[in-house]
């Protein structure tokens, strides 16, 4: 295990019942990084965040936070970690300001400042009790309840799902001036693929219990590409390129997906197909679904 | 410290009824202590004192158990440090300190009482002890019952049992067994057990009512295997997958279990205390239609649309299936009544027909007060509940207790007045009910 790795995982394996929802998922997350984790409905993203942060136990592999191992985390570990889950899980009885001042209370650092900046920044009503809230509402106030504590490492699960466009741009521009402020490490899962590419330094994308991808997100821009193909005649059979992801045809062009991308590929590439061959960009979008094609 | 000052908000101050119960509480107590008004001889103050007393550590005392597991369920609490462990030391400190008050309440009802009349040292001890075994008991059992109430016999049974083993080889006076040592030390192993429990657990689970409202749904539309009508579906989806007879089984199992340990504990009472204690435990099923018919009130939102009818037909049509619970409930509870009738000699001096009906009809009270909650809870719901409770104990118990052989008629007449009201008060509500403003409330 590297020392200075926030998180670290190794062969982790998850079951439940005869199902394995992590096959031997192996990851690593440094100081300062903000990763977003992507993955289809069912890819397991939040079995791995519960592994990770020890609300569950992992079947087989090892997973580490800080160094320790997230079954037994301790004290001063647990203190560094805020957490906002998919499905907040705030008592309905309670206003939003007992829910603040209770989570306050078991920790020595708390941000009273920051807190009470975002809350009217994000216009949340704290002296409502939490049952009478929206579903954006509550979700604002799980996040203010997991960064409250100034964590090292904030790990949040869909975070921006329940909120409307303008209240995601602004929570997201708050999330990049937070890890920005320290050298914070941020774990996100999240559908919306936009808003990973637009905050993210780095991803991992989950695919059926499996890591389809880990690293720079600038790096998987650069390294998975589309080429559109233009050959004189009609492309007979499916392609099969090396670190293809996914090939469309259609008639004498054919578009393709390639991971591993260096720029001394293309000519070998023309040469193969007997085409001439176009770079067209790609979001993050286009790899993901390229990635589950 | 901090958490625990915390819990003491929530404890006694987070909901409007808290506080009311808490002010009103102070207040009582203090003008007790004040004026010591001459309520009863020799304890001169001892209601009014205790009555105030009761009122602000009822929530605390008895309701604990609830709070702690709502407060535990959350995963972000495991990523608190020491988390749990503070949760527990505030839930003991907060059970100590309404065991102190409680004492010192005592202490107050017989400041001014003459000497020969004041408790002596051992009898505080034996009510510290009796509170906070009362208490820890409160405790535990509701953090299980909140998850699944039929654990919490169990509970009953351990914390009951070396005293009841004591009690039948005579060994200890009966009326000291609560407050006595063994039966204290239980209290404290089951509470040092449900402690290192609580902390060693990874998950604790949510309350068990918020668990059905969300599977309900799930296993009402994903798990049932044969087609259904609507009507069908949607009394599934009303009942939570149940049905009126299965509801009624329940209630006649509980039923049967329950009375089975009072009989074990209180067979040797006056035959008067006994016949009050059982039938007035069976009256309770107005709690239980009471909180099937809200909880039918609260699914019906969901069914405003898929039903197809205006919501008086749907009213209708839901008023129909709490009645037939009702009914499924009544039959459950008539046959239990109808054993313990034929069990319990002497047989009490009312007659078997008002008895039922004494039972029933404040049961069928509390349906149309469930059905009321749909809408605009206030103050008018919370004096039909007094109301009911009234007829109950005026009604069944009392008599039963004085063995008094007139039936209260008049008292059953009142309550069928009542029931009439109820259900034209719940016709009212939802004939204008708000679904959203219903489900803020």
């Amino acid at each position: 295990m590297t020392s200075e790795a926030v998180i670290e995982t190794r062969g982790l394996v998850k079951e439940a019942g005869r199902r394995q929802i992590l096959k031997g998922v192996s990851l690593q997350a440094a100081p300062g990084e903000v990763v977003g984790l992507l993955g289809k409905n069912g890819a397991g993203k939040s079995t791995l965040l519960d592994v990770l942060l020890g609300f569950a136990l992992p079947s087989a592999g090892d997973s580490r936070v800080f160094g320790e191992s997230s079954a037994r985390l301790s004290a001063a570990s647990k203190a560094r970690i805020g957490f906002v889950p998919q499905q907040d899980e705030l008592m309905s009885l309670m206003t939003g300001a007992q829910h603040l001042a209770l989570a306050a209370s078991f920790h020595e650092q708390w941000d009273r400042a920051l807190i009470g900046r975002l809350a009217r920044e994000w216009e949340v009503p704290l002296d409502r009790r939490i049952g009478t809230l929206s579903g954006g509402e509550r979700q604002k106030i799980a996040t203010l309840l997991a960064l409250g504590n100034k964590p090292d490492l904030l790990v949040m699960d869909e975070p921006a799902s329940g909120l409307d466009p303008v209240a995601r741009r602004q929570f997201m521009v708050t999330l990049l001036e937070i890890a920005a402020e320290t050298n914070r490490t941020i774990l996100f899962s999240s559908h919306i693929v936009s808003d990973i590419e637009r905050v993210a330094s780095h991803v991992w994308i989950l695919r059926e219990g499996e890591i389809a991808w880990q690293g720079e997100l600038d790096q998987l821009k650069e390294s998975t590409v589309r080429l559109l193909l233009r050959a004189e005649r009609e492309f007979s059979a499916p392609l099969s390129l090396p670190g293809q992801l996914h090939c469309e045809l259609n008639g004498c062009s054919a578009m393709v997906v390639l991971r591993d991308w260096t720029a001394d590929r293309l000519p070998e590439i023309e040469r193969a197909t007997q085409s001439r061959a176009e770079l067209v960009p790609l979001t993050l979008e286009d790899i993901f679904l390229a990635v589950h094609a | 410290m901090s958490t625990f000052l915390q819990l003491l908000r929530i404890g006694f101050w987070m909901l409007p009824l808290q506080r009311w119960l808490t002010l009103f509480g102070a207040a009582v107590l203090l003008a007790g202590m004040i004026f010591h008004p001459p309520v009863n001889s020799p304890g001169p103050t001892f209601p009014i004192i205790f009555l105030g007393v009761g009122m602000m550590v009822l929530v605390p005392l008895f309701a604990g158990g609830v709070f702690l597991r709502m407060l535990s369920t959350s995963r972000a609490l495991l990523l608190r440090p020491h988390a749990r462990g503070r949760l527990l030391a505030g839930a003991t400190g907060i059970l100590l300190l309404s065991a102190s008050v409680w004492v010192f309440a005592y202490w107050a009802a017989y400041g001014q009482a003459p000497a020969r009349f004041r408790p002596p040292l051992e009898e505080y001890s034996l009510i510290l002890a009796m509170t906070l075994s009362s208490g820890t008991l409160f405790a535990v059992a509701l953090f299980i019952a909140s998850r699944s109430p039929l654990w919490t016999l169990l509970i009953i049974l351990f914390w009951q049992a070396p005293g009841l083993l004591l009690h039948i080889s005579g060994v200890e006076d009966a009326s000291r067994l609560l407050g006595g040592p063994v039966s204290f030390g239980m209290s404290i192993l089951v509470w040092v057990a449900f402690c290192i429990w609580y902390l060693r657990t990874r998950r604790i689970h949510a309350s068990a009512w918020g668990r059905r409202q969300d599977a309900g749904a799930a296993v009402a539309t994903a798990t049932v295997p044969q087609p259904a009508t609507r009507e069908q579906a949607m009394s599934r989806w009303l009942l939570a997958n149940q049905s009126a007879p299965q509801l009624g089984l329940y209630c006649l199992l509980a039923a049967l279990a329950v009375l089975g340990i009072q009989w074990i504990f209180a067979r040797e009472v006056d035959a008067e205390t006994l016949q009050a204690i059982m039938f007035g435990t069976l009256a309770i099923v107005a709690v239980v239609t009471g909180a099937v018919s809200k909880s039918m009130a609260a699914r019906s939102r969901a069914l405003w649309l898929p039903a197809g009818r205006t919501r008086l037909q749907l009213y209708g049509w839901i008023e129909r299936q709490s009645l037939l619970v009702t009914l499924a409930i009544g039959v459950a509870v008539g046959l239990v009544s109808m054993l313990v009738w034929w069990l319990n000699m002497p047989r009490p001096s009312i007659p078997l027909a008002y008895l039922l009906s004494a039972m029933l009809v404040p049961a069928l009270c509390a349906g149309w007060l469930g059905l009321m909650q749909q809408h605009k809870r206030g103050l008018l719901d919370v004096l039909a509940m007094i109301a009911i409770a009234a007829g109950i104990f005026y009604g069944l118990v009392r008599p039963l207790y004085t063995g008094s052989p007139a039936a209260r008629w008049d008292m059953l007449g009142a309550q069928l007045i009542l029931a009439v009201l109820l259900r034209e008060m719940a016709w009212l509500r939802w004939r204008s009910a708000d679904w959203r403003r219903a489900q803020r409330g």
